[in-house]
């Protein structure tokens, strides 16, 4: 199957922020079961089987899982949780395309596939419809995942988080202010290789930006023009690839500069702070602007749990839940109401004033998402950039 | 002497009429004169009135299953389409507005969200033209459209340009577009609606089904009539091939009266469940609509005066918990999804009105920037929740609607075949019926 081979993540990419270790996963059960009806179907709230949810590593607050914090207030009667959300290729290869292309279920209620994932399985029919009637939280999602074309409306899927993908670089080696545009990162006269994270989309929605082409709205041949400069920087021996270690290799010196993901980057700072290295590590949005992505919330073909389903996303879009996970995970949060929650809680509140988790209209002008090309010249050039990078 | 010919010719024509005429009374009386005569005739009356009943019923079937289809394949998709590409047009325009507002820089995200609302409110038109059916009036309508959105699409353009280069009028520009979209894009939308409205309203109407259960009752009594002729004239209680055409003719007429019946109340449920909501969604979206355009003429004229006593009937209209139509939509809702969406809408209605108080309060205390980032920001954002939420209403209804469509013209399925195969029956019948007493006479 062709689509197998689309996307550029290799398994070396087990996470958003995989470098604080994990925390294992937590499945427990508890007893429970009953019938809803909604709107003329029928819910199974399952009394054998659990809600069974599979995320990235460090997603979540393991707290909020163990301590059955989230599962009361999902009221859900039985609760599995597997960080083994290891890829977007890898879960495509293994449990999304082998079990949905034959009509089987997953064996998961609610996977959390980035965007342009979830935007697929949609299209090939393998996502249920939201519980819109379970899911009054449905109301706090913010209006910019309304207006996607492939989802009006957010009907088939609930974002988890949103992320910036921009740059971050060692202070120790670079000043602050020394480097401010991508095209600063590509080609500046820095010490040592500066690290390129493996997801095509968002290096070359980089590469493009620097190119002053948008990303937004991608061309075969604007993508091809990227590939050709970073093959030609890569030959050079410009980068080290990486996935989520670059945040590992900023903090170890290994490199000066890094592609970076905003939330990964976030809690490095604040590992960093704790350690009295506070300001060895900034983040930026460049000149040209950057990339952002979400993970999403779905409920595959065939779930026997879709009323659990629905219960979990309505917790988990609740202000308070919702800000619990941003606190924790440091990403862009979804969910309208988080930052005033934020703000009353003393020891977070400064998170409620960061522009990285609450971009400001000026800088969300300067934020680009990846816009879709036709399946074929997706593949074609993801064939390419593993090439390049060796994936 | 060729007039004298030609006479002599109409002369012998005219014998030859009178001899044809003279043979056929004397068939007639011949056959009149005879009881297997008599029969034979009242069986080709009998077998004619049941035919007659069987093509009656034929065309009135045809007529109900005629306007079912069309409910199902072009009344209502074009009555939602229009909502739709109105519900686009209204999310392509708070975009460009927002663009605009935005500065000389513009804001890009918005920029491409406005394309892209443009091209769906482009190709829903273009789907709506293609399933509108024959009906001059709407397709003239969807033309005005059609120019309408061009120019709508060049004014917004010529604005942007002019703006990016700091042309003076860029604001003119916007503002035609807005009251384009406010005056005549609003209208022709709704002068299509309203025809859709009406055309549903006669294709759900009743035709000619009860005028076809009157032949049917006639074409019954014939039967009848013909039965205690025979029983008369042959001192005989029963005719069982009369008697059982008699009980096809009213198997039929109660197939049709149980098809139309279940037909009817299917359509009565998506009247009522889907398109009483679709109605009172494109209200909403319209006001919604009008109230975001006004804030829009607002900000680009610096004119206040008027507006927030006009914004706050607006605002009661929507919400006003005796006539407003938010509250009307929820008490409409008949189940739980249709109820949750509804009040999602309620939610995004007030959050999108509280950002409009917002911007109010900033024009009333002078201060037109933070206005207009209020309005190119978080109140563009809370009208784009509020208009894909509309959608969605507009979604659940629409399949609720058609639901119920497609199950009333399941309901007509088999009703020509069984109208026609019952009308041969009953005439084979009744004329079998006669056969047997004209063979037993002789």
């Amino acid at each position: 199957m062709e689509q197998n081979r689309m996307d550029p993540s290799s398994p070396r990419r087990l996470s958003r922020r995989a470098f604080l270790g994990g925390s294992a996963a937590a499945a427990f059960a508890l007893t429970g079961c009953g019938v809803r009806r909604s709107g003329g179907r029928e819910y199974d709230l399952g009394s054998s089987q659990n809600l069974r949810v599979m995320n990235w590593k460090d997603y979540i607050d393991p707290e909020l899982i163990s301590s059955g914090a989230l599962q009361v207030a999902a009221n859900t009667p039985g609760f599995e949780y597997s960080e083994t959300y290891t890829g977007n290729a890898e879960i495509w290869d293994t449990v999304i395309a082998p079990n949905l292309s034959n009509g089987n279920p997953t064996g998961w209620d609610i996977m959390m596939p980035t965007y342009w994932q979830a935007a697929r399985m949609i299209e090939n029919g393998w996502v249920e419809p939201l519980p819109i009637e379970l899911i009054p939280n449905h109301a706090n999602l913010d209006t910019t995942y309304m207006t996607l074309d492939w989802d009006r409306g957010a009907r088939m899927q609930m974002p988890w988080q949103a992320g910036i993908t921009g740059l971050a670089f060692d202070t120790r080696v670079i000043d602050p202010g020394e480097l401010t545009s991508i095209n600063q990162f590509l080609e500046g006269d820095f010490p040592g290789q500066v690290a390129m994270i493996g997801e095509m989309r968002e290096a070359l929605g980089l590469i493009m930006l620097a190119q002053g082409e948008d990303p937004s709205r991608p061309s075969v041949a604007t993508a091809t023009a990227a590939l050709d400069r970073l093959e030609e920087l890569n030959n050079r021996g410009r980068f080290n690839w990486v996935f989520d270690e670059f945040a590992q290799q900023l903090s170890d010196g290994l490199v000066t500069a890094s592609m970076a993901w905003s939330g990964d980057t976030v809690l490095l700072q604040d590992e960093l702070a704790s350690s009295g290295r506070s300001g060895d590590v900034e983040f930026i949005i460049p000149d040209e602007g950057a990339i952002q992505w979400f993970d999403t919330m779905v409920i595959p073909k065939g779930s026997p749990n879709i009323a659990a389903a629905g219960s979990f996303m309505n917790a988990v879009y609740s202000p308070e839940m919702a800000a619990n996970i941003t606190q924790w995970v440091q990403y862009i949060s979804p969910v309208i109401g988080v930052r005033d929650e934020l703000l009353t809680r003393p020891e977070f509140a400064p998170l409620a004033t960061n522009p990285i988790l609450f971009p400001d209209d000026t800088t969300r002008r300067r934020l680009f998402t990846w816009g879709q090309l036709p399946t074929n010249d997706e593949i074609a050039l993801e064939q390419r950039f593993n090439a390049i990078a060796g994936l | 002497m060729a007039s004298m010919s030609l006479a002599s010719v109409t002369d012998t024509s005219a014998l030859h009429d009178g001899t044809l005429r003279g043979a056929a009374l004397r068939d007639g009386r011949r056959l009149l004169g005879s009881r297997p005569g008599r029969l034979r005739l009242a069986a080709i009356v009998v077998a004619i009135a049941l035919l007659g009943a069987g093509v009656f019923g034929f065309i009135a079937a045809s007529e109900v299953i005629s306007k079912t289809d069309d409910i199902e394949e072009s009344t209502g998709p074009v009555l939602i389409g229009t909502q739709e590409m109105f519900a686009s047009l209204a999310e392509a325009d708070a975009a460009a507005t927002a663009v605009h507002l935005s500065g000389v820089e513009g804001d890009r995200a918005q920029r491409a969200l406005y394309e892209r609302a443009l091209a769906r409110s482009s190709a829903s038109l273009e789907r709506v033209a293609r399933q509108l059916g024959d009906d001059p009036e709407s397709h003239a309508r969807l033309e005005n459209l059609s120019q309408s959105l061009t120019q709508y699409a060049g004014l917004v353009e010529s604005s942007r340009v002019m703006n990016e280069q700091s042309i003076p009028g860029a604001d003119d520009e916007l503002r035609k577009s807005i009251e384009l979209v406010r005056g005549s894009i609003s209208d022709d939308v709704a002068a299509v609606t309203a025809r859709m409205q009406d055309r549903l309203d006669e294709e759900i109407g009743v035709g000619t089904f009860y005028p076809a259960m009157g032949v049917y009752v006639l074409a019954v009594l014939v039967v009848l009539g013909a039965m205690v002729y025979l029983a008369m004239r042959f001192r005989r209680i029963l005719n069982p091939p009369l008697f059982l055409a008699a009980i096809v003719t009213i198997g039929v007429a109660g197939w049709f009266g149980y098809s139309y019946f279940a037909q009817q109340a299917s359509l009565q449920n998506a009247r009522d469940g889907g398109y009483e909501s679709i109605r009172l969604t494109s209200e909403i979206q319209s006001l919604a609509f009008r109230y975001k355009a006004d804030e829009s003429l607002s900000l680009i004229e610096g004119r206040t005066a008027g507006f927030d006593a006009q914004q706050a009937q607006r605002r009661l209209r929507m919400v006003d918990s005796g006539s407003g139509l938010i509250p009307e939509l929820q008490s409409q809702a008949d189940s739980p999804r249709e109820q949750a969406v509804a009040d999602l809408l309620g939610v995004r209605w007030q959050r999108y009105a509280l950002s409009g108080t917002e911007i109010s309060e900033a024009l009333a205390l002078g201060q037109a920037e933070t206005a207009i980032a209020v309005a190119s920001g978080k109140a563009t954002s809370a009208f784009n929740g509020l208009n894909t939420q509309v959608e969605s209403v507009l979604s659940d209804n629409q399949a609720q609607f058609l639901e119920e469509v497609d199950d009333a013209r399941q309901s007509l399925d088999w009703l020509r075949w069984v109208v026609v195969i019952g009308a041969v029956l009953a005439a084979l019948l009744a004329w079998s019926g006669f056969a047997l007493r004209i063979r037993e006479y002789q």
